[in-house]
């Protein structure tokens, strides 16, 4: 009984799985059945503002350029304990994790201004994801750099340390 | 007296209407735009990014398939068994985004008007899952139980 229980699952379940892929098949909205990482266009320089681009990924020395002539301003992603211990000098806290487009600091932002958005290290991609919630408001100048907090800290770049205290 | 109401062919089928019409129309609601539905299954960063589409495709006919065999009385307790496994790994991962403050729409019945994550959906989930435990354990062990 037992196993004849566990087959019927997994017959239905199969059934279902061979049905769902084929159907994606020939589905005109169909994805790809294994996922992909997203990848990104590169910034250039000069590129300008006029059109609502996508996000783009700079290096860590083009960011520190934009952060420096004051033409982009430096969003955190990540949680504001994080923040609160440590960030580049001037960035805005906006934690990915509990991004609402009504928040006050995210109404706050101008749509037409660069923004350049960093996350901890290389291996965290909360930086993309506010790169892409941002643009899906309308947000016309995102940027992002791969390197994070920790190769703007190893690099020398400005920073402002925390107390630690979550404002 | 409870075992005899909970074994009730008549109130089995009533709990296996609303219990097999919340997958159908929660599957219908996702089947045909999976790609929405990988972006609401990602967003609970549970997944690696490979498994997010796989899963997208295959969960809405699984509910679909499963609801409605088990609507009609095909396999009860298999697919009652299949569909409170489903809501219970739903539930604990709506439970995960909750205590790990994720801002999140849920998913549970596509992107439009969705639901964030929250106690409330967990309390309602709870109560369907109750209802699946009952359809699985009371249920009489028939191919077809629809009459």
């Amino acid at each position: 009984m037992k196993n004849k229980f566990f087959l019927n699952i997994i017959k239905i379940l199969f059934f279902s799985a061979i049905a769902a892929l084929l159907f994606n098949t020939f589905n005109e909205n169909g994805i790809p059945v294994l996922g992909e990482e997203k990848t990104y266009p590169t910034y250039e320089s000069g590129s300008g503002s006029v059109e609502n681009l996508p996000p783009r990924q700079v290096t860590l020395s083009q960011a520190f350029e934009m952060f420096e002539s004051g033409e982009a301003t430096m969003i955190d992603a990540r949680d504001n304990w994080d923040f609160a211990d440590g960030h580049i000098a001037n960035a805005i806290n906006i934690p990915e994790f509990s991004f609402n487009p009504k928040d006050g600091k995210v109404s706050a932002l101008d749509k037409e201004r660069t923004y350049i958005i960093y996350c901890g290290s290389d291996d965290c991609d909360i930086s993309k994801r506010l790169a892409d919630q941002l643009y899906k408001l309308g947000f016309s100048n995102i940027l992002f750099f791969e390197e994070g907090f920790e190769g703007w800290m190893n690099s020398g770049f400005p920073i402002k340390l925390g107390d630690g205290n979550v404002e | 007296m409870w075992n005899n109401l909970l074994t009730n062919s008549n109130f089995q089928l009533f709990l296996r209407i609303i219990f097999a019409s919340l997958f159908i129309f929660s599957g219908g609601t996702k089947i045909s735009v999976p790609e929405e539905f990988a972006v609401s299954i990602s967003n609970y960063r549970l997944l690696p990014i490979e498994l997010v589409n796989f899963f997208a495709i295959i969960i809405p006919w699984i509910e679909i398939i499963t609801g409605i065999l088990l609507l009609f009385g095909f396999f009860v307790k298999e697919n009652s068994f299949i569909l409170t496994f489903l809501l219970g790994v739903f539930t604990i991962m709506v439970f995960i985004a909750m205590i790990r403050g994720l801002n999140i729409e849920c998913g549970c019945f596509g992107t439009k008007g969705g639901q964030k994550v929250g106690l409330l959906k967990i309390f309602e989930n709870l109560i369907y899952l109750v209802i699946g435990i009952l359809i699985y354990k009371f249920s009489k062990y028939h191919k077809i139980l629809l009459k």
